[in-house]
């Protein structure tokens, strides 16, 4: 039977967070080492190790998804403003809310086919690289 | 508030705070090291000059222009241009006599492999050494390969720098696609 845990939230923050402190670590002591931006790319990335996180120490989680997305959105938008970052606004509330929909919604979707093989375990890891470079593709085209 | 909801609740409130407050404990670290890296990178980009103090200039009037600091043998300007993803920064020395003497890439989001080859490819940037505000993609300056938009836009901010020194007038030097 499915859960309703809202671990992804929970490891997204922990998977931002990190991310984050370890950006501000670097930017103190090697402040003019060019790091990657908290954009697109960056947030799939980050939304896909939290639910690959959660499948594997959850397992298939049900989705209250209004309350999930607003949470995903404060955890975007509120901890790149708490952790300083310049461009840091209403625009990663924004494109924080969509892309953990996204993301969510197609890992989702390609999770459920996954439940019927006999290897799901070790398959959720390469879908989870496909869809990443699927929107990192997608994202080129722009 | 349902009980499912308070353990994300509060996870990002702690890393929020954690958050925080490193930036609060680093922040007073972080200052000195931007000053003393600062320091350094200018004096490699204007050899001989020891001291540099901050120049005003009409930011209004000069958008491409971020910061000057000013040299006993020249100046260093930080200017950006818009590329292929962003703006990007860049810290140009320029002699008294408008040439351009160093210049490192400060800051970019361009694409990896392509337009951010900028950040590191010795070449690149070696082209415009000894320029004088007359560099130009396809004239004297050879792109990066796959990367029109991105060189375009490094020659750009290092004209828009000598002409800060110079007084010349670069507003009608295109950079834009295809420009």
């Amino acid at each position: 039977m499915k859960k309703n845990t809202m671990m992804v939230n929970t490891l997204l923050a922990v998977v931002l967070g990190a991310g984050l402190l370890v950006g501000l670590i670097w930017r103190t002591f090697m402040p003019y080492v060019v790091l990657p931006e908290l954009d697109v790319i960056a947030m799939v990335a980050i939304t896909l190790i939290a639910l690959v996180l959660e499948y594997y120490i959850g397992g298939k989680q049900e989705r209250n998804w209004a309350v999930q997305i607003v949470m995903a959105t404060v955890t975007f938008g509120g901890l790149a403003l708490v952790a300083g970052l310049p461009y840091a606004g209403m625009k990663t509330f924004l494109v924080g809310a969509v892309v953990f929909t996204i993301v969510t919604f197609l890992f989702d979707s390609m999770v459920c086919r996954l439940e019927v093989t006999t290897d799901k375990k070790c398959a959720v890891i390469p879908t989870a690289f496909v869809l990443y470079l699927a929107c990192q593709c997608f994202m080129g085209m722009f | 508030m349902n009980k499912k909801q308070v353990t994300p609740i509060l996870t990002i409130i702690i890393v929020a705070v954690v958050l925080f407050g490193g930036k609060a404990v680093l922040s007073g670290t972080a200052e000195k090291n931007v000053e003393i890296a600062r320091n350094k990178m200018m004096s490699a980009l204007l050899p001989g000059s020891t001291s540099f103090a901050p120049e005003e200039f009409d930011a209004d009037g000069n958008t491409a222009i971020k910061s000057v600091y000013k040299a006993e043998n020249g100046y260093v300007i930080e200017s950006i241009a818009y590329g292929y993803n962003g703006d990007i920064t860049l810290m140009v020395g320029v002699s008294n006599e408008g040439k351009v003497t160093g210049l490192v890439v400060e800051n970019m989001q361009e694409t990896r492999g392509l337009g951010a080859d900028a950040l590191t490819n010795v070449p690149f940037l070696a082209q415009f050494l000894l320029t004088g505000g007359d560099a130009e993609v396809g004239s004297n300056i050879d792109a990066l390969t796959g990367a029109t938009v991105s060189s375009k836009a490094v020659t750009k901010a290092v004209n828009s720098a000598v002409a800060y020194v110079t007084g010349a007038d670069t507003s009608s030097s295109a950079t834009e696609w295809g420009g």
